[in-house]
């Protein structure tokens, strides 16, 4: 018998939507916030509005057929998941991708993930009330949709990357405007920072907010930025290398705390360094074939293979079951999104709803790959 | 007969007020969008007529041809009258604003707390737009911005104090008057306080970065999340009624009002010196993040009504030496 | 006290630098393209809808109704009807692509043995009715 006060009026916890159709919700997810007031005492994240069966699909196609589906999975970093599904059929295959193929894969991989940063910094500063930087941030990304558009012919689900190559050679050119593209844009990163970084209100907003320490950001199997922002030093292009990173020099910027700010640092730091492996790659780009030697009608031997990237949100991961027929008898796939997704629920607890949205927004979902 | 003569007198007052805010608020829609297309490096409206300077008329057509939406288990009766009061509140201040020498609706002694006391009501609207929405959005917005506001107002009347001070009275007349050439202006002579006045005020108009009540990414759209047709247009209306209310006070109590230094016409300078204070709001509104709510609460207590309290203070100790 | 002075005063110099930037672009005029008025050239490879190789100065098409485009197609979207010549040749009775179904990703022009397919600049592809999707590639 703690306190006993007889209340006139009562007041009780309340259920909020929010979602799916929402601003900051960043596509169609649906949180179901339980609230004292103003503080969130639970939110639950309801998913499956954007299911498409993805690995359904990719048991009725053939291996290189799904590959325009791939594209769809993380719609904003379509050449990232199209390196790693690529990589995983390479593997069931045996191929081996000649250097330029693998060099041009990089290259393109890389502006896609700068792309992909520039689609999360603007809708997060959005999130947090600040619209203008938003506008400024997809300046630079049209450029890099022009770029790309050279490239592979279109600007957002590109369908670039074969099994065993790409399907074209860099077009004239387009090294030298990379090249233009990378020095262009380092002052632009700045100058993003100079709105957000040490803007004072930015740091209330963001410092202290949504701390996910190292060990449980490792327990509910974060990856990528998120895992990185807890302080936790764990990049696939550096823990178990593919492609040619091993070639490139780049560093793994990480946060201390796990805080929404060091998240957003994060993020920063890895479009500078993501800037500087573009122009060693295209220094180092060697000439030679861009396609290996794959059969017409791929049909890998009877196996099993697991293929990994690093996409701009995680670990992006296709595991193909072969029967040896031309279509795969199973194709998961291991999306970032969705596990570092499932770390909102705790870190919310006992936030306000301001402090969702920008929790939210710093864990950096794309719908279509948490639902698939 | 002289009943009569006053009355129409007061209506052809209040008609003229009506006019001036209308035309004086679509343009305020127009100049803001295109501001801030320009500041987001867009081009911004400049489809209909020239340079896009009818579009808000076009949006007015289009939002009187809308069907006005009602909520289903909505308070009627408040959700219909919301949007009014807080127009009205906002109407209420221009009674006593000074456009010029004796250009102003009614004189009042006390023009100033008049002010501030008529825009305040502008909160039970906004407060019965939340409740009577129905609808747990428009509820938190309507409560957000009751809260911001009270607390907002008391800074933003302690940071004027010093400003009467000086000049001895509460009439914005005479509070234009009393200051004379350039550097008579109180902006000078109270920077702080001038600079507490349009943080607070930016706060009062519910404007980015203080405009939790409406945080298009947290409550969609705050407390007029349900409103649809002219009744939004109307909030529309109203804020923008304020948003000239609120710089025209700044340029009144800090700005010299409507003196200005060449031949153009004394209303002239006031309006284009209020335009110069709403750029700077826009500007802030298109630069700067948003404040959480506790923060907002906190930097308004904390830290602006005690600097507010030593902006008087100071004030008072340089009179006495004086 | 004076840590304390230098935070605030980073604190408000914060403010006034990204208000900094803004004035910039504010002067600096705007980026963005009046679309409707003024349209950009695409790159050579732009993907936009498949369409037959006609030989402009005979009107031939290098089709052979293989129906290896069909059979590569993702989202089976292309529809080929074979016909026999009187040498026995195949040739395409009917060619149909349904964009609504098609998802541009070129893998048809890859697949196609005689290079009779492309894909043109068209990128205005709203319509009106269900029926217009429906595409005759054959002239």
């Amino acid at each position: 018998m703690k306190y006993e006060i007889e209340k006139d009026i009562m007041t009780d916890n309340y259920y909020l939507n929010m979602g799916p159709q929402h601003p900051s919700t960043h596509g169609v997810l649906r949180l179901v916030l339980r609230l004292d007031g103003e503080t969130v005492l639970d939110a639950v994240p309801d998913l499956g509005y954007l299911h498409r069966g993805m690995e359904k699909i990719a048991e009725s196609r053939t291996y290189s057929q799904f590959l325009p589906f791939v594209d769809r999975i993380d719609y904003i970093a379509a050449l990232l998941n199209e390196h790693g599904y690529c990589l995983a059929v390479e593997k069931l295959l045996g191929v081996t991708v000649p250097a330029r193929a693998e060099y041009i894969r990089v290259i393109v991989a890389e502006l896609n993930r700068i792309a992909s940063h520039i689609v999360w910094y603007g809708p997060f500063a959005m999130d947090l009330g600040a619209i203008t930087p938003f506008l400024y941030a997809f300046r630079e990304r049209e450029m890099i949709l022009d770029m790309l558009e050279s490239v592979s012919g279109q600007r957002l689900t590109f369908a670039y990357m074969r099994i065993g190559g790409v399907r074209q050679d860099l077009p004239e050119g387009f090294i030298e405007k990379a090249r233009a593209f990378c020095k262009y844009l380092k002052p632009k990163i700045d100058e993003y920072e100079t709105l957000l970084t040490e803007n004072a209100i930015f740091l209330k907003r963001t410092k202290g907010v949504g701390i996910l320490s190292g060990e449980a950001a490792i327990n509910y199997g974060c990856t990528g930025p998120v895992l990185r922002g807890s302080g936790v030093k764990y990049d696939i292009r550096k823990n178990s290398p593919y492609s040619v990173y091993p070639e490139l020099e780049f560093d793994i910027p990480t946060g201390t705390v796990g805080d929404t700010w060091d998240r957003y640092k994060v993020r920063l730091e890895e479009m500078r360094q993501s800037a500087r492996i573009i122009e060693q790659a295209l220094e180092k780009l060697p000439s030679g074939p861009i396609m290996a030697e794959v059969p017409k009608i791929i049909k890998p031997a009877p196996g099993e293979a697991y293929g990994r990237a690093e996409s701009s949100r995680g670990e992006i991961g296709f595991f193909v079951v072969s029967d040896g027929t031309q279509y795969p008898v199973r194709l998961k796939i291991r999306t970032g999104s969705f596990s570092n997704l499932s770390a909102l629920r705790d870190l919310v607890k006992g936030l306000k709803i301001a402090d969702v949205v920008a929790v939210l927004g710093s864990i950096d979902i794309v719908l279509g790959e948490v639902d698939r | 007969m002289t009943l009569l003569f006053e009355l129409i007198k007061q209506l052809i007052i209040a008609a003229v007020l009506l006019g001036f805010i209308a035309v004086n608020a679509m343009f305020l829609i127009w100049l803001e969008r295109r501001l801030c297309a320009r500041f987001q490096v867009r081009i911004g409206p400049n489809r209909v007529g020239f340079q896009g300077c009818l579009q808000p008329i076009a949006d007015m057509i289009k939002l009187l041809q809308k069907e006005n939406i009602v909520p289903k288990d909505s308070d009627q009766l408040i959700h219909l009258l919301a949007p009014i009061v807080v127009f009205t509140a906002a109407f209420m201040a221009y009674l006593s604003l000074p456009f010029g020498p004796k250009l102003i609706a009614l004189d009042m002694d006390m023009g100033i707390l008049y002010i501030f006391a008529v825009t305040t009501l502008s909160v039970i609207g906004i407060l019965m737009a939340g409740w009577g929405s129905n609808n747990k959005y428009s509820l938190l917005g309507g409560m957000r911005s009751v809260a911001q506001i009270i607390s907002y107002e008391i800074p933003l009347v302690l940071s004027i104090f010093g400003v009467i001070m000086l000049s001895n009275t509460l009439r914005l007349p005479g509070i234009v008057e009393s200051q004379k050439g350039f550097f008579g202006w109180y902006i000078f002579q109270q920077p702080l306080a001038f600079v507490i006045y349009i943080i607070a005020a930016t706060a009062e108009l519910n404007r980015a970065p203080f405009d939790i009540p409406e945080a298009e990414s947290e409550l969609t759209a705050g407390y007029h999340t349900e409103y649809s047709g002219m009744r939004f247009g109307i909030f529309f209306l109203a804020e923008f009624t304020s948003m000239f209310m609120v710089s025209a006070l700044a340029v009144c109590l800090f700005l010299g009002g409507w003196q200005g230094f060449g031949i153009l016409p004394a209303p002239l300078w006031f309006i284009g010196k209020c335009y110069a204070v709403i750029f700077l709001l826009i500007w802030f509104r298109w630069t700067f993040p948003r404040l959480r709510v506790d923060q907002l609460m906190a930097f308004g207590w904390k830290i602006l009504t005690p600097l507010a309290f030593l902006n008087i203070l100071v004030t008072g100790l340089l009179i006495s030496v004086k | 006290m004076i840590k304390f002075t230098v935070k605030v005063f980073k604190r408000v110099t914060s403010l006034l630098e990204g208000m900094a930037v803004t004035i910039k672009y504010f002067f600096s005029g705007p980026v963005t393209m009046q679309y409707p008025d003024k349209k950009w050239t695409l790159p050579e490879r732009a993907r936009g809808v498949v369409t037959l190789i006609i030989d402009k100065e005979t009107g031939k098409h290098r089709c052979i109704a293989c129906l290896a485009c069909v059979r590569t197609c993702p989202n089976f979207s292309l529809a080929v009807e074979v016909k026999t010549d009187e040498n026995k040749k195949r040739y395409p009775g009917k060619f149909t692509l349904e964009l609504g179904k098609c998802m541009f990703c070129g893998l048809c022009v890859d697949s196609c043995p005689t290079k009779a397919l492309m894909m043109n600049n068209e990128y205005e592809l709203a319509v009106y009715t269900r029926k217009e999707l429906t595409r005759s590639l054959l002239p």
